[in-house]
């Protein structure tokens, strides 16, 4: 179930909030497991009942590797947390992997294996990363065992962040399975977030993805320099406003059931180096792969030449993260390599430079890391690139590209601006400004959002595109 | 800022909105939409299991939500708000035209189809050397009244498609270029504003310079009455445009002074009398007053004993144009090839067809991949 569908809004919503705020406390997160559960099988009838046996796996592993670590044997606790890495890896690359490895496998000459044409469980990296966090915290004593299985089931599956992220660490929010309070002042602000997303997703989201739909299906060889930059910025614009837009759902809903969960957003965009750039993009898988990839690698501790290892491995795996394909793996890489040279040099000279020109440069990488991420075949994507660039005969614009300038300029402005937190910044002035006002700041607020719903809702009852952009993560 | 106040509007705006649609009446069929509406589906183990139950459930809360026609129509205003002139489907052109933006011209399907139909004239003339043939390939409006296009909206190249058909027919048949002729005829009512036909006074003024080239003598506007049969008609374009805004089209019938009989063989044991279909105007497919639903064959005879036979090959452009031709051949066959399942060479030579005529809407002959039936054999 997707939340920009009517099914989400109208139905699942409505029964679970009402349900959540009826049943006393004690039942609270039972509800919203057995919600969780009915939200994934809505999608996923059969592969619930994987995600049900990654559940368990990882409560028992959890009290298992506690219970050795409590009886004085590291030994046999550190083996046990291995076990546990071994047998959720094996399980995400068995149905996220397996076919790609065949594939490539069969690019050796005489070899020719089956493949197994396994359906990907949606959100299965999310949810196998986030157990992860929980039996190496417990490992590492950061957190307790959770000995109630209810309350971590509610944790793995928990809805808002289950498809699409963010990856929720166990330690922000262990204190919170416990016990949590609920508030109009947190409810109000996850009305906020949530109507917010929504609007991201479904106004800004899929009409970027239009534009970018029908710029991608052109010949790459015929189509003019200035379409291909309106195709590949929509794209930027679709997947920031899509993911984030997401993110800010997933916040705003657990807002309303009293979970407050880390940014995963901050205006990637207005980035001036790669390096910032990925603090402030998927900001919880960066740092997922800081804390249980980088860091245990050793991290910057070991001298520059394993710090480079280390940066392109990590860089290789996030990478590989985002699909079974190559082009993820060059994407990946690619901005392994611009960190280490933003590290080695770079990052020291666009401090120097004027911020024009850093985040000019940070854009134009950017830009390019898209036209690699959005499409599966690197050649496509190089075509695609040359004619970025008028590598081929093609003309600087024609008819189609003024045509889709023209029919799509507001909504790149609004794109633009959208992705800058000048809109926030703006409210945050009006906010002061209306200081003694309450009333009237309460009543802006209200038509805001109002307009955002009806205007999202007009185009979710009218579902004739929809795209979910993570059905390969 | 009163966040007890969202909190409590947002929850009271989801659980009413929710609650309206649950109790309220389940609809059967959209006429703006011009199709049937997702139901309320029936649950079953296997459709559970198979996510099929899901889908049609997320299909039926979209169908099914209150006020759908009102909501869909606030979506294309937003649009149009912000200057969009397409949703993908159809163009947003002056005036309150509709044009269709999913036209294309495939060059290969259209030599393909054009070298179809020239072997099968050559064919049909092997065994009937005086037959005469005829190539119709009628504009669409988004080449007629390109003006009332979006700005710089890009559209096919009608003209070129035309001119590489020309080549190859060369001296096989009479190919009309209609471009020019509807062109300078511009300030008349000659494609319907909400749908993807031509309208009959378009279709008149065709026939009457067709029939100059084929050497008849067209029938002068004073041998009809000139009807409004219609004024209510919202076509194709309008199920596809989502705006309840827009004005409906005239549909006129171009009717004889004088009393003709006809009878038409509908095939599948259905008969008619008479060429218009009077029960569709009150219908959403009001185009189909003319000649009724598509159908792979309609044989009518007419009351004029000329010996002359004519063999129809066309798509639903013809069914208007087909009432003119009644006063110019004893017996008409109108072939639609999609539909189509017969040797048509073989009906030909035993039905005596002396004359042939290919009418075709021009992107629909440039991607119509049915053509090639016309060589079928039994």
């Amino acid at each position: 179930m997707v939340f920009s569908s009517p099914v989400f809004l109208f139905y699942f919503l409505p029964a679970v909030l009402c349900l959540y705020f009826l049943v006393p406390k004690g039942l609270k997160n039972t509800l919203l497991l057995a919600f969780s559960l009915f939200f994934y099988a809505w999608g996923e009838p059969v592969y619930v009942l994987l995600m049900i046996a990654v559940i368990v796996i990882n409560y028992l592993f959890g009290l298992w590797v506690s219970h050795l670590k409590d009886a004085g044997r590291p030994k046999a606790a550190r083996f046990a947390l291995i076990a546990c890495v071994i047998i959720n890896i094996g399980i995400l690359g068995f149905f996220k992997y397996a076919d790609f490895l065949i594939t490539n496998i069969n690019f050796i000459p005489a070899v020719s294996v089956p493949l197994l044409r396994i359906a990907l469980p949606i959100g299965i990296s999310f949810y196998i990363f986030q157990s992860l966090s929980y039996t190496i915290d417990v490992y590492r004593g950061i957190v307790k065992p959770q000995r109630n299985i209810i309350n971590f089931g509610t944790y793995i599956a928990l809805f808002p962040q289950l498809i699409a992220g963010p990856i929720v660490q166990y330690k922000t929010i262990e204190g919170q399975l416990e016990s949590r309070t609920h508030s109009y002042d947190r409810f109000g602000d996850g009305v906020w977030r949530f109507v917010v997303g929504l609007g991201k997703k479904v106004l800004l989201a899929n009409n970027f993805g239009l534009v970018w739909d029908k710029v991608s299906g052109m010949e790459a060889s015929s189509v003019a320099v200035l379409t291909s930059w309106i195709g590949i910025l929509s794209f930027a614009f679709q997947i920031y406003f899509d993911f984030s837009g997401y993110s800010d759902m997933a916040i705003g809903i657990g807002k309303m059931f009293g979970f407050e969960f880390l940014e995963n957003f901050n205006y990637p965009y207005m980035s001036k180096s790669i390096t910032e750039f990925w603090r402030r993009w998927h900001i919880s898988l960066s740092t997922w792969f800081r804390d249980y990839v980088y860091i245990p690698l050793g991290g910057n501790r070991r001298g520059l030449a394993l710090q480079l290892r280390n940066l392109i491995l990590v860089w290789l795996l996030t990478g590989i993260w985002h699909g079974a394909s190559w082009n993820f793996v060059i994407w990946g890489l690619y901005f392994g390599v611009l960190l280490i040279l933003e590290k080695l040099f770079l990052l020291k000279v666009l401090q120097r430079i004027h911020k024009f020109f850093s985040h000019t440069y940070t854009m134009l990488l950017v830009i390019i890391s898209w036209a690699i991420f959005a499409f599966d075949s690197l050649k496509q994507g190089v075509y695609f690139i040359g004619s970025m660039f008028g590598v081929y005969k093609a003309s600087i614009a024609d008819n189609v590209s003024i045509y889709l300038l023209l029919t799509n300029g507001i909504l790149l402005l609004i794109g633009i601006a959208g992705s800058t937190d000048y809109p926030k910044r703006a409210l945050k002035f009006l906010q002061a400004y209306l200081h003694k006002k309450p009333a009237l700041a309460t009543a802006g607020a209200c038509v805001l959002l109002l307009i955002i719903s009806l205007l999202s809702v007009a185009y979710v009852v009218d579902a004739s595109y929809n795209p979910f952009l993570y059905f390969r993560f | 800022m009163n966040k007890k106040l969202i909190s409590i509007g947002f929850v009271t705006l989801l659980f009413s909105v929710s609650l309206i649609n649950i109790i309220k009446p389940q609809r059967e069929f959209s006429e703006n939409e011009n199709r049937y509406l997702q139901k309320l589906p029936k649950s079953g183990i296997s459709k559970i299991f198979s996510g099929k139950f899901s889908m049609d459930f997320e299909e039926y809360a979209a169908d099914q939500f209150i006020g759908r026609d009102g909501w869909i129509t606030l979506k294309t205003l937003a649009e149009l708000a912000i200057l969009k002139k397409d949703n993908g489907r159809i163009y947003f052109g002056k005036d309150g035209t509709l044009f269709d933006a999913t036209e294309t011209v495939d060059s290969d399907v259209l030599e393909d189809n054009a070298v179809y139909v020239k072997n099968f004239i050559n064919k049909l003339r092997s065994k009937t050397p005086e037959l005469d043939a005829s190539i119709l390939l009628v504009p669409t409006a988004t080449e007629i009244y390109n003006e009332k296009l979006p700005r710089f909206a890009p559209v096919p190249d009608q003209q070129s498609a035309i001119n590489r058909v020309s080549k190859i027919f060369d001296n096989d048949a009479i190919l009309l270029d209609t471009i020019d002729l509807l062109k300078s005829n511009k300030g008349k009512y000659l494609y319907y504003r909400t749908d993807h036909h031509w309208t009959t006074d378009a279709a008149y003024i065709v026939y009457c310079e067709w029939a100059r080239k084929v050497g008849l003598t067209p029938l002068s506007l004073n041998a009809f009455s000139v009807k409004n049969v219609s004024t209510a008609f919202y076509g194709t374009l309008y199920s596809k445009a989502n705006l309840v805004t827009l004005k409906p089209d005239t549909v006129k019938a171009y009717h004889f002074n004088d009393a003709v009989s006809v009878s038409a063989d509908l095939g599948s044991g259905k008969t008619s009398n008479t060429l218009y279909f009077d029960e569709y105007l009150n219908k959403k497919d009001k185009y189909s007053y003319f000649l009724g639903s598509n159908r792979p064959l309609i044989e009518i005879e007419t009351g004029t004993k000329n010996g002359y036979n004519l063999l129809l090959i066309q798509d639903s452009y013809a069914h208007c144009f087909v009432p003119f031709l009644t006063q110019h051949f004893e017996k008409i066959s109108v072939v639609d090839l999609r539909y189509l399942t017969i040797d048509l060479y073989e009906y030909a030579i035993k039905n005596d067809i002396t004359d042939v005529l290919v009418l075709y809407n021009l992107p629909g002959f440039a991607t119509e991949k049915t053509i090639s039936r016309l060589e079928w054999e039994n």
